[in-house]
């Protein structure tokens, strides 16, 4: 009797563990408390990035002042937007102004970079904070900053160049290719610290033993530098390259503050977004706006996606190769 | 011979080090000096020393626009952004990083996609949207989108995933605490390292802010500093030294945190993988 009753009662607790522990790890109920968590975040995101971005795509198809009712248009915005010089040429001074910089930025970031990464060297963590702090800086006190400093009559980079033996005052503001030097010049001072500290996390990150193995196989410095700190780095530069070219398309303040919005001189600093923003907020043109919008993205998508295979496609077909 | 080919080298190493410094250092202390000067002594020449004329310069900004009350607007927009992103990025991390439910993969597909793209895109629809709701000239259109900071998800789904161990969340079950208690007395306290960096990235991002405070407000008296200093230029462009004095007060602040917290935040950039 107490025998059976034992039994009964041992399968009882055996059924409620079961259960219990089911109730504990089934996926499916703290998925539920998962999904909660999750929820608010998910939510905000879907009513402030992607329904205001499927409200501009369609608004790109339609013609619109935000007065009166909207006509749709089909493809003219974009038929228009293809032969649109200013578009161009928009295209042309951003991709100019961000190549210049980006140049300048990988170029100085990486040799700062080596030398840091050299063990001895004193100071690093002044110099790393030093040439990070511009990026900190409002973009938007940063141009008006430089508005001063580039004046050509009271500017404090002309005074600076006379007082170094220059006989001449620079007009960097309204020579349409020192203008957009200036602007990439900028941009360069603003951001060349932050792809300096990234990359010398990424050097510093290279396991000794594979620096150490060359050295035994009798490699010298330079060729250490091109065939193992060089492929190595190769994830750090295409993501400094591809959140460079995505801000850089993106250039907006700087040009804008400069110019008063206007892109002067000779359009030489009219980039794609301030004239994005001309379109919209200053002629209304909501409709072209948004097919500008539009543009733009898939401007970032595909070179975004391209860089990404170029640069990467080696490491890619390797990893794939690895895992069979 | 050999030891003075190595001195030589370090010598010319730290030279370009120091230009370098110099390039990003000068332009802020030739900033701070002119704040202080006359028109006419920043238009005769460039000075190391500060002049008198400090006072006058922040009176002659003030007329243009208040920057205190611009400063005030500034802390009004980034505080809050700052502790939405912090708590609401924190939460959707746990849940992504700690639970496994339907569809956990295809959410965090589509906000790592959002990412990619560019805000430009979105702000149209978020400005109707504001026009329509009548919120254009107030700083929710501003605020609210920082709920869901995508850098913000990553870099704590990341930080969650490798410093918290699941122990402590079954331990904190089987003492009877609920599932948002487990959140807030749990979660909340051992990622706070993690939020505290992040967060310093978000307000400073925030205080920069400028195309969105300039689209969303058109109010002299409720623009942050980033767009007071803009329209200080415009106003008032002959009057040098109180342009300098304000951008002078719309840097200061953050040299100042910055001289406290460098460290952690050059540090922040590569902590836990490459995270803008």
């Amino acid at each position: 009797m107490s025998g059976a009753d034992n039994k009964v009662e041992s399968l009882r607790k055996g059924i409620f563990r079961k259960y219990m522990n089911k109730v504990i790890s089934s996926k499916s109920d703290y998925g539920r408390t998962g999904l909660l968590f999750v929820l608010p975040f998910m939510i905000a995101l879907v009513i402030m990035r992607i329904l205001p971005m499927i409200y501009t795509i369609d608004l790109s198809f339609y013609s619109w002042d935000g007065l009166n009712e909207r006509v749709f248009v089909g493809l003219d915005n974009y038929r228009r937007l293809l032969q649109d010089k200013d578009f161009y040429k928009a295209i042309y001074n951003t991709s100019f102004i961000w190549f210049l910089n980006i140049f300048f930025r990988l170029g100085v970031a990486l040799i700062c970079a080596v030398v840091f990464a050299q063990s001895h060297l004193r100071g690093k963590q002044f110099f790393k904070a030093v040439y990070y702090f511009p990026n900190l800086v409002t973009s938007s006190s940063v141009a008006v900053f430089s508005y001063l400093a580039l004046d050509y009559q009271n500017g404090f980079i002309n005074q600076i160049l006379l007082k170094l033996g220059f006989s001449k005052k620079i007009d960097w503001l309204h020579i349409p290719i020192l203008a957009q030097s200036s602007v990439a010049a900028i941009i360069w001072w603003m951001w060349f610290g932050y792809a300096t500290i990234l990359l010398t996390t990424g050097i510093l990150s290279i396991p000794r033993d594979v620096i150490e193995s060359s050295i035994v196989d009798g490699a010298n410095a330079w060729k250490r530098f091109w065939k193992i700190t060089m492929p190595l780095l190769k994830p750090i530069f295409t993501y400094v390259f591809i959140t460079s070219f995505i801000g850089g398309l993106q250039n907006f303040e700087i040009p804008t503050l400069l110019t008063d919005g206007r892109g002067a001189p000779d359009k030489s600093l009219l980039t794609m977004v301030m004239q994005l923003y001309n379109l919209t907020y200053k002629n209304f043109q909501y409709g072209y706006g948004a097919t500008y919008a539009v543009a733009l993205f898939i401007i970032i998508a595909t070179v975004s996606a391209f860089t990404f295979r170029v640069i990467n496609g080696g490491g890619d077909d390797r990893g794939r190769g690895g895992a069979k | 011979m050999k030891d003075l080919k190595k001195m030589t080298g370090r010598f010319i190493q730290y030279f370009l080090l120091m230009l370098l410094a110099a390039i990003c250092i000068v332009p802020f202390y030739v900033m701070l000096i002119n704040a202080t000067r006359t028109n006419a002594q920043i238009s005769v020449s460039i000075s190391f020393l500060p002049g008198t004329n400090l006072r006058q310069n922040i009176k002659n900004m003030n007329e243009t626009i208040n920057m205190l009350v611009s400063f005030r607007n500034s802390i009004i927009i980034s505080l809050p952004s700052t502790i939405l992103a912090g708590y609401f990025g924190t939460m959707a991390a746990y849940g992504f990083s700690k639970f496994r439910f339907r569809g956990r993969n295809l959410m965090f597909a589509i906000a790592l996609a959002t990412m990619m793209i560019p805000m430009q895109l979105s702000l149209l629809g978020i400005y109707q949207a504001s026009a329509k709701l009548k919120l254009l000239n107030t700083y929710w259109p501003i605020i609210l989108p920082w709920i869901a900071n995508t850098a913000t998800l990553f870099w704590l789904r990341q930080y969650i995933d490798s410093t918290i161990d699941n122990g402590f969340i079954e331990a904190a079950r089987i003492d009877g605490y609920s599932e948002l208690g487990i959140f807030h007395r749990i979660i909340l306290p051992l990622s706070r390292e993690g939020i505290f960096t992040i967060s310093i990235f978000n307000f400073v991002h925030a205080w920069n802010d400028y195309i969105s405070p300039v689209l969303f407000v058109s109010k002299n008296a409720r623009f942050p500093l980033s767009v007071a200093i803009a329209v200080v230029k415009a106003k008032d462009f002959q009057d040098q030294g109180a342009i300098y004095a304000g951008v002078a007060v719309s840097v200061l602040p953050i040299l100042i945190v910055y001289l406290f917290l460098n460290s952690r935040i050059t540090g922040g950039l590569t902590a836990g993988g490459i995270k803008g």
